[in-house]
């Protein structure tokens, strides 16, 4: 062969090879589908688990809701994505399926949107939204002003849009988009590879179908280095974000807030198409809500309950609270050494799991939920007339804990006494 | 428009490419003005408000190179220089009130405590790169070296796509002859093969490698700006990752502007040869930037005597360069501190070499042993002068030095530590610490710069691999003893040749390049 055509040739093996691998690598991607973009079948030992889908949930849940079509959607933000399960037996066969399209980290606004996709994606007839403090606190000191709500939405409106779908066109912009670089790329074909290679770890992470978050992702971390660093490393997480002295949920001027316009739209449009909307406020570790008394937000707390309070009565929903200090929230976290013992209720001070899950569905639901009979009755439903009596004995409660566990607040505040 | 994108590479790229050969058949002036007019585009694509700038400054310079030749060749040589002054003046005033405008006012402001004032300043794309391509060019005329009269040609050489935003820095004398051969205006396979070998090197080098470790640098980088205590494995860490992720995304970007503009049948400088392997500080500049290193060597340290005029003249003059170096790539104190970092360590590096060869005539120590220290030497040196380059402050530099001193103590993750068993003791007494989370992070850290180490040290560059082709328009012959060179044998297994092999591995490593394009991210040297 001559030099030129050796270079012709190499030019067009270089080509066969480069769309082969292209597409060989998009095949892959998507029979695997790592992230459960594409809602292809999941296989038990090649791709059931989903280890690597916890980074992607934002793009992905919009793509999963539209198939699941649910007649009951959860949302909110990681609580009730890791407490609240689809799956429960809490639930009648009238009500699946259930769609849990909480994502953890969102704001209010975002919360929102996605539950609203997700209702319109199966003609949902019920809501059940966590709502959680630290979600609602802003600057005090800043003025909310005119809140430009398509600006917000940017970065995600267009996957929320009708029709989602790999072949559900019209797609949008950023629907292609999505779908282009869950099949060409580079991160997702690595993470195919780590898909099928970690189906047989028991403690590999998932994300179900349904949305939810079985937190397996705690169980390797408790298993090596004991559940007190998951108490540790929250603790210190709640307490830097509740730091900054103006944090409130009200700002300056006007009484309001973005994340609670948020929720008010939420419940302003359910109640015009007819949905039903169950309001619950997630509860917390007796750690959590003591790092919220030793940060002075005790009032700010009380505040927004307020707030949720004349919220869920004006639009005439139900809003329940679950912060308590009971046998299920003040349970010891182990000690360091520990790497065996594990809490029953939670995974962390932020953290509960689908067992206290259950509680809340039995609660919310008003059905038995195949429980044991002698749980405690968990959770209260507030309303106007009996919210101060509700925030009064809650704070008793947390001064009785305080004053027969002294242990507690030098394990929280005096680590290393 | 980047490279690295989707509408680079299949369609402004293959449009570009297609067009000019087809038209190129009929009229090479009109595939050159193609070519022009493309690369205004190229351009105008990121913003088309500063299109108008570049023409502007194209325009002026062409008028002003045109006029210096003129009174050259008439053997006017005052009123020449009157008119390289005054457009040597211009482009500097361009790039002053683009570049620097700001950073003198804040810098005023700090220390005469006003409050002067200027809007914002959007920094044109590529205008350090296309200043001094011309700055070159206006030079070279005054030395009668070059004159240019064709307008589009003129354009073409400095808007030259493969180029314009982050080099190689050109020079006109060797790129003109190659826009007015006839055989530029043909394609040709092995032009298009080699070319295209070294763009997809490039690629993976940028896609791949540098965005690869990029995430491992930005966290701790930031960390430092919010004054946050760094350990010394965080420190180091995002110092070496850092270190590796500027190597791989500049020279990938070079690699590619040579490759693309190889396509073309034009071939451009060599812009790096393997700084990393470098054994003193004075050879790591001989192969890192070199386009740039060559013009502050022939237009600034030249120009302000070189080592004509005394030892001491020399260091000042070196020093002098080093420090607008520094401030070339950036109106900030922290680029200022880097280049004068970079000049002392000249400095100290030709003394030195001077006092050594003075003092003993044979080596002191073993000469691999020697060569490991000289290299060891020279990286953390480079890897030193890099915090300040990339540090957001001086502040922020402080604290990464400090951590990377062992100031704020040695801690691992406590993932990592539980997993030690007895060893951790032995850890503890020696004052480990641990801290919570971080510990896949800490793994994939230390295992991208163990990876990239091996791969900057050990393996041959674009260049070395593809020296069949004549890739590059000077060959950079490296002294042996001015590297460390480890698996020699690997030189001369991945010396490419147009085969099947090649052409299999180079279609993977393509699509490798091409799937790792889902998380874009913009060039390092775009902000120059």
């Amino acid at each position: 062969m001559g030099g030129a055509n050796l270079h012709k040739h190499f030019i067009q093996v270089f080509t066969a090879t480069f769309l082969a691998a292209c597409f060989l690598g998009a095949g892959l991607n998507y029979l695997v589908d790592p992230y459960s973009l594409f809602g292809t079948r999941r296989i038990p030992g090649f791709n059931e688990r989903k280890p690597t889908a916890s980074e992607r949930v934002r793009v992905t849940k919009p793509y999963m809701a539209s198939r699941a079509k649910p007649r009951v959607v959860i949302g909110g933000n990681s609580r009730p994505e890791i407490g609240l399960n689809p799956q429960s037996v809490c639930w009648k066969d009238t009500d699946q399926p259930v769609f849990n399209t909480a994502i953890p980290g969102a704001d209010v606004f975002m919360q929102v949107r996605y539950v609203q996709h997700a209702v319109e994606s199966g003609k949902a007839r019920r809501i059940l939204f966590g709502v959680d403090f630290l979600d609602y606190l802003v600057d005090s000191k800043k003025a909310t002003g005119e809140v430009d709500w398509d600006r917000l939405g940017r970065s995600f409106d267009g996957r929320l849009r009708a029709g989602s779908g790999i072949f559900g066109m019209p797609l949008s912009y950023q629907q292609a988009e999505d779908f282009l670089s869950g099949l060409f790329s580079m991160v997702a074909f690595g993470d195919s590879i780590m898909t099928v290679a970690s189906q047989r770890d028991p403690l590999s992470a998932t994300r179900r179908e349904d949305g939810f978050n079985p937190a397996l992702d705690y169980l390797p971390i408790i298993r090596n280095e004991g559940q007190a660093v998951l108490f540790l490393q929250k603790n210190a997480e709640v307490r830097k974000r509740l730091q900054h002295d103006d944090l409130g949920v009200l700002d300056v001027d006007s009484g309001q807030s973005m994340p609670l316009l948020a929720l008010r739209h939420l419940l302003q449009w359910a109640k015009s198409r007819d949905v039903e909307v169950v309001l619950f406020i997630n509860p917390y570790h007796s750690d959590y809500l003591l790092q919220i008394e030793a940060s002075g937000k005790w009032k700010v707390f009380e505040e927004w309950k307020r707030q949720l309070t004349a919220a869920a009565d004006e639009y005439g929903v139900p809003l329940w609270d679950f912060n308590a200090f009971d046998p299920t929230s003040t349970e010891s976290p182990p000690p360091r050494d520990d790497r065996q013992s594990m809490l029953e209720w939670y995974w962390e001070p932020a953290h509960y799991r689908h067992e206290l899950g259950d509680l809340m569905l039995a609660a919310m639901l008003g059905r038995s939920c195949e429980m044991n009979p002698n749980l405690p009755h968990f959770g209260v439903r507030i309303t106007p007339a009996s919210l101060q009596s509700h925030l009064d004995s809650l704070r008793s409660d947390m001064k009785q804990f305080i004053d027969q566990n002294p242990e507690v607040l030098r394990r929280l505040f005096e680590p290393n006494s | 428009m980047l490279f690295n994108s989707y509408e680079f590479l299949f369609f402004y790229f293959p449009v570009t490419f297609a067009a000019f050969f087809a038209i190129g058949r009929y009229s090479r002036s009109l595939a050159a003005l193609w070519l022009f007019a493309a690369s205004l585009f190229f351009y105008g694509w990121w913003n088309p408000a500063y299109v108008s700038l570049l023409i502007g400054s194209i325009l002026f310079n062409f008028a002003m190179g045109s006029a210096i030749s003129r009174e050259h060749q008439r053997g006017r040589l005052a009123s020449a220089k009157g008119l390289l002054i005054a457009a040597v003046s211009g482009d500097l005033a361009l790039l002053g009130y683009y570049k620097y405008a700001n950073f003198f006012l804040s810098s005023a402001n700090q220390l005469l405590g006003t409050g002067w004032h200027l809007e914002a300043i959007i920094l044109p794309l590529g205008i350090s790169f296309f200043t001094f391509t011309q700055i070159a060019f206006l030079v070279d005329a005054y030395r009668g070296e070059v004159k240019e009269r064709n307008f589009i040609h003129y354009g073409l050489f400095v808007t030259y796509f493969p180029h314009l935003i982050a080099g190689p820095v050109l020079h006109h004398k060797e790129m003109m002859p190659q826009f007015a051969q006839a055989q530029t205006y043909r394609p040709h396979w092995e032009n298009v093969s080699v070319g295209l070998t070294i763009f997809i090197i490039g690629l993976f080098k940028k896609t791949v490698l540098a965005d690869g470790v990029a995430q491992y640098a930005t966290p701790i980088f930031d960390a430092a700006t919010v004054g946050q205590a760094l350990t010394l494995f965080e420190a180091w860490g995002g110092a070496l990752a850092y270190t590796f992720q500027l190597y791989f995304d500049f020279s990938g970007y070079s690699d590619m502007a040579i490759g693309l503009s190889r396509m073309f049948g034009v071939k451009l400088p060599l812009n790096f040869h393997s700084p990393y392997k470098a054994t003193s500080i004075v050879e790591f500049w001989r192969r890192w930037h070199m386009t740039l290193s060559r013009f502050l060597r022939d237009y600034l340290y030249f120009a302000l005597g070189g080592n004509r005029k005394g030892t001491v003249r020399r260091y000042v003059n070196l020093m002098v360069t080093m420090l607008l170096g520094g401030l070339w790539h950036g109106a900030g104190w922290t680029f200022l501190v880097w280049g004068g970092l970079h000049g002392l360590y000249l400095c100290i590096n030709h003394a030195w070499t001077h006092l050594a060869n003075r003092l003993w005539f044979k080596p002191l120590l073993p000469k691999q042993l020697g060569k490991l220290l000289a290299w060891s030497t020279t990286f953390m040196a480079v890897v030193i002068g890099w915090v300040f380059f990339r540090a957001s402050s001086f502040d922020a530099a402080l604290e990464m030095l400090q951590g990377m001193a062992g100031l704020n103590g040695i801690a691992i993750p406590n993932a990592i530590a539980v997993r030690l068993g007895n060893s951790w003791q032995t850890l503890t007494d020696l004052g480990f610490t641990t801290y919570l989370g971080g510990g896949s992070q800490f793994i994939y850290t230390w295992l991208w710069i163990a990876f990239l180490l091996t791969v900057v040290v050990a393996m041959p560059n674009t260049q070395q691999i593809m020296n069949r082709f004549e890739p590059v328009l000077q060959v950079h012959l490296a002294d042996e003893r001015s590297e460390i060179r480890l698996m020699a044998w690997l030189y001369s297994a991945l010396s490419w040749k147009p085969n099947g092999i090649w052409a299999l591995a180079t279609g993977v490593i393509a699509g490798l390049g091409v799937f790792a394009m889902s998380r874009i991210s913009e060039f390092l040297y775009f902000q120059f």
